[in-house]
Formats: C-alpha cells, structure tokens, sequence
C-alpha cells in the first residue's frame, strides 16, 4: 500500500515548475472564461479548479482532427503514416469522470477487437494525475453513474486538496516516478474520507433500456432535440470518428475527425440510404449508446456523470433527466405486465 | 395570455387544431421551453413573456406529418419564419393556425436580444388570430453591419477568422435554422467534398460563408443560429449584411409580407443587373 504524500498549496507550483523542466505538463487554464487543457508555463500561474473543467480532456488522446498519414499526389506510393509524439506528458487536474472517461476510451481503443496505435501511444508516453474532487458540482452525477468524486480508476496518481495541503498517492509505478521531489513528504496523515450522497436519477439496467428500442417514446422525447453535434463533442466517452482525405495543390493528409450520430450525415451510405433519418432513431441510438450498447460491447455503461452535454447543449436539455424519464417509463411499463400476469393467473 | 389560452381551449373544442406548439414554463427549474400541447393536456404551464425566445416554426415540418392540422405561437419574428416556409411550400398553410402575440422583446440571459433591436415585425405579418399589441412597424439598424462595415479588410478578417477559428462543426446553426433544410447539407457532401468536415479556419469559413449565401434574401433574421452558437459566433452580422444587400437591390425583407416570393429565386426584368450594368466596383 503506498502512503499519502502531502505539499503545502503555496508550494504546488514550484513543484510542477519542475516537473516541466522534463515533462509536457498539462493543466487545467481558463481560456475566454472556460477551462480547458493547456501546456503549463509558469508565466500563467496554476490555478486548479475544483469543480469540473469545460472542456473534456478526450482531446488529447483522441484529437478532434488528426493526421494519421500523409502523402504526394505527384509521387506513387508516397503515402506515409505520421509519427505519433513521443515525448512523455503529465496532464494534471483531471476529475474522475474525466479519468472514467479515460478508462472507457481503453476498452473502445486498446481492448477491442481493433487496436488504435495513436490512442496507444498517447496513453503510453501520459502520466494521468488526478484530483479528487471535494464536492459536487450542480450538473455532477457521477454517484448516478457507478462513480464517486474519489474514483480513481486509470488515474496513476491521485491527489487531494485539505486544508493549506495536497494530498498525493502513488498508484502506479508510472505514477511513482513523479512523486519523487523534496517539496512532496510523506505522512501518516491522511484527507478525511467523505460519504457522498446517492444518485439522483433514477437508472434502470442496460437489459432493460435495450427492451425500450421499439417503444414510442423515443419521438416525445427527441421533440424539441436539434440533433446538432455538439454533446458529442462535449461528451468524454464519444468517440466516433470518420476518415478523410484532406489536400491543398496535391499535398495531402489523411485525418480523423469527431464525428457524431446526431448528424444526419453520420448513416450516410452508399447509394444514399440513410438507416438513422429521422431525429428520434439519433436520440435513441445516443441514448441507448450510453446506457446499454456500451455495457454489452465494452462492459461498463459510456456515461460517467460530468455533466458536459448538459452545460453545452444550446436548448439547455437534460440527458440525465432523459435517461431518468426512460426509466420511469420502463418501470411502469414492467408494472403494467406483472398486473397482466397477476390478472391472467386469476383467470 | 388568458385570451390566448381560451382561443386554444376553443380551438381544441372545436376540432380545429390537434396539437399547439407552444412554450412552456418547467414547474421544477422554471426554464421556459418549446413544447407540444395535445387536446387535454393542462394549458396552465403554458406561457409568453420575454423568456420565450426560441423560433419554433423549425419543428413545424415535423409536425405537421404527424397532426393534421397544428396551432403555433408566434413572435413576430417566427412570423416571419413561418412566411419564409411557406413561400418555399415547405410547410401547407391549410395545416397551420398561426396565433401571433404582440411581442416586446425577448431576453439572452436577462438581457434584451440584439436581434430585438433590429426587429422590423412585433407582431406576425401572418396571423389568424392575433393576441395582444401590434406594436410599431420600424426598419431595422443593423448597428452591427455597420461596425463592421467601417473596418478595413484585413480588421474584418480578422474579426471573423478569430471567431470561425473556434466553430466546432456541431451543426447547431443549420439545426435550429427553419431555412436550412437541404435534403443532404453542403457540408455533408462527401463527393465532390465541398468543405472539409474538420473543424479548422479555412473549412469553418467556407461554412459559414456558404450558410450565409445560401440564406440571402431567405434569412428572416430569427437570430437563433447566434443564439444556439456554443462558441458565440455572431453569426447573425452575416445574415443581416446579405439582408441588407437583398433589401437595397430588390427592396425585399424576407418574411415580412406574406405570400412575397424569395428575390433570388424569380428573375424580373426590373431587377438590378449590377454586372450587366458594369457597377460592380
């Protein structure tokens, strides 16, 4: 068992200062009043925010456009693949949704049947240092979704803020080559555990949301949906994508872009069929994606609670509240046929 | 309201209407959002005041496949949304009540909407019923044209480049835009691919542009493309500059006279030729 290590707050930045004399260290910054990832560079400061940071980190592992070869129009056989960076990073200040998120792109990426190289190496050269988060935010729900703020799963190192201290635990060997410096000290102390409260919505299981895939419901409550992109984009453990070519005077590259289910576009096929055209057959395929298809292909259901899809859609829509309703529906609908039974065994 | 909501009442009465697309205030979070009001179904939630800003004409297409004949609640500027739809036989209007309300102005965040400064039409130029003040008839300013307008070239560009630099592609604009409804998008076009779908500078502003040239003499200025922009882009400056354009050639604004055809798409032989004419510079 490794021991808690802790750093006064006012040494923190000293400490990452350091850190990034060898590493790409990212951390969290506020870019035109939303948080996001960025390089550290000590003329910004470090500021890390407790509650949860705008834009998911899945950008850094799986970029929303990225160049996987290139090639020469004028030269056969120029196609080259890109060398993936290599230097190894630290990204420091991610919750653990975000680190669930993490752990949910492994199983899409690396333990499937296909095997991403890119993801792979981004994975491999990144050392996930996480922080617990001490409270919960307003659109946080994680606890809904098998979580706690103190998961720390894929996380290599986590740490905590109490009082004028960080906590810091190893728990990798990754995470250990980082935990050697003199302003961390080990100590017998360790942050208080907290009970968080239970989850808020109500959530059936992925068998009984794969049941409602024919029910109606799914168009009262893709009524007032866009079907725009964009909590895809947000979401940390969305991670479709297409291919394309992409050339300016006969230089080219071929690239992954985010791509997202919502859009028409997205069942696009040959011959112009399209299998998802109408705006509910998208919300469902979202839904059912993070509540049951996730659990019956990868084994863990693909929502983790952050919140994001809420925070960015332009209608202000709630998933959650969605997944809830689904489950209200379900449970009625289970009530209905256990009376049907109870009634025919009368008879 | 309480005209409003007994014309409903009669309407469903009278078999007149089988749905209302209105807007309705969530009891729990107090959040004003569109909604579908069914024969007997409680009106008391529904509501129109300032924080009913979302244009609903956009979800009309798809209802009206599902009910036969649909109410609507009407902004002067969804009045107007619905004129550009039905112009473009879009929609039927033997499916629709229109029931305008005199609108005030709505509020983003507590703050009166840009658009409402430029609002040439508080009532619907199109209503068969009409609720509340007609207000004042008034051309729009366009006060932020005109910024732009006085900057040079490159200021413009740079401008727009620093706000087209952040779109996402997530396609809110086109979604929520009652005039954007392509059977298959510009942008979605694979062969020959006419904007990249990568969201980088030169794709985005291929985007944008296109959206807006596709929407001159179209656009109804309902604003929600800026509105539901999860990065802001004024998107809204686009639109009102080729409104202004529109309107100096051939003396239109979308939308506000009903049953008036788009300019673009029918050729007089009054219409300005400014190429023909060498006027171009």
């Amino acid at each position: 068992m490794n021991k808690w290590h802790r750093i006064k707050k006012t040494d923190l930045q000293k400490y990452v200062s350091r850190l990034a004399e060898k590493w790409e260290v990212w951390v969290p910054r506020r870019v035109d009043e939303k948080w996001e990832f960025g390089i550290y560079d000590g003329a910004q400061g470090l500021d890390l925010p407790e509650s949860i940071i705008d834009v998911s980190l899945k950008n850094l592992f799986f970029p929303k456009r990225r160049a996987i070869a290139t090639y020469d129009e004028n030269s056969k056989w120029s196609m080259q693949p890109v060398d993936p960076e290599q230097r190894p990073r630290i990204v420091m200040g991610l919750h653990p949704c975000d680190a669930a998120g993490i752990e949910y792109m492994d199983r899409v990426f690396l333990q499937s049947e296909h095997k991403d190289v890119m993801y792979k190496k981004e994975r491999e050269r990144t050392v996930l240092v996480g922080m617990l988060c001490s409270e919960m935010g307003d659109g946080c729900h994680c606890t809904d979704r098998g979580l706690t703020p103190h998961s720390t799963s894929s996380m290599d190192v986590a740490f905590v803020s109490e009082g004028g201290w960080y906590y810091f635990k190893s728990l990798t060997d990754k995470g250990k080559r980082i935990m050697e410096s003199k302003y961390l000290k080990e100590t017998d102390e360790s942050p208080t555990a907290k009970e968080w409260p239970a989850g808020k919505y109500a959530s059936a299981s992925p068998e009984e949301f794969m049941e409602m895939y024919d029910d109606s419901i799914w168009h009262e409550l893709s009524d007032i949906c866009l079907t725009c992109g964009i909590c895809t984009y947000a979401c940390p453990t969305c991670v479709c994508f297409l291919v394309t070519d992409e050339k300016f005077k006969g230089k080219g590259e071929r690239v992954t872009v985010w791509d997202s289910c919502q859009l028409q576009s997205y069942s696009r096929m040959a011959g112009g069929q399209n299998t998802r055209k109408t705006p509910a057959s998208r919300v469902r395929n979202r839904t059912l994606d993070k509540f049951a298809y996730s659990h019956l292909r990868y084994g863990r259901i693909s929502c983790t609670g952050c919140g994001r899809c809420v925070m960015v859609c332009p209608l202000k829509r709630s998933f959650p509240q969605l997944g809830a309703r689904l489950s209200e529906r379900i449970r009625e609908k289970k009530k209905k046929r256990t009376k049907v039974r109870a009634e025919s065994k009368e008879d | 309201m309480k005209a409003l909501r007994k014309k409903i009442r009669e309407l469903f009465e009278k078999g007149e209407v089988d749905a209302v697309l209105g807007y309705r205030e969530d009891p729990a979070s107090g959040e004003v959002k569109a909604a579908v009001f069914k024969k007997d179904e409680t009106l008391d939630d529904m509501v129109f005041d300032g924080r009913c800003i979302q244009n609903l004409v956009n979800y009309l297409p798809t209802l009206v496949a599902r009910y036969r004949k649909v109410g609507v609640v009407l902004k002067g500027c969804d009045g107007r949304s619905l004129v550009t739809q039905l112009v473009e036989h879009r929609i039927n209007k033997s499916q629709i009540i229109a029931l305008g309300v005199g609108c005030e102005g709505v509020e983003i965040d507590g703050k009166e909407a840009e658009k409402c400064y430029d609002c040439a039409t508080h009532m619907s130029p199109i209503a068969d019923h009409e609720f509340g003040e007609k207000g004042e008839k008034r051309e729009p300013a366009f006060a932020g044209v005109e910024e732009i307008e006085k900057m040079s070239p490159v200021e413009r560009w740079k401008f727009f480049a620093d706000y087209f630099a952040k779109c996402e592609r997530c396609y809110a604009c086109r979604q929520i835009c009652p005039s954007c409804y392509c059977e298959i998008c510009i942008a979605d076009q694979q062969e020959p691919k006419w904007i990249e779908p990568s969201a980088k500078l030169s794709a985005n502003t291929m985007w944008h542009l296109i959206r807006a040239y596709h929407l001159a003499g179209r656009c109804a200025d309902c604003g929600e493309c800026e509105r539901v922009c999860p990065q802001d882009i004024p998107l809204r400056l686009l639109n009102n500059a080729l409104e202004e354009a529109v309107h100096e050639m051939f003396g239109v604004r979308p939308g506000t006279v009903p049953e008036e055809v788009p300019p673009l798409v029918v050729l007089n032989k009054d219409d300005p030729d400014r190429i023909l004419e060498g006027k171009n510079e």
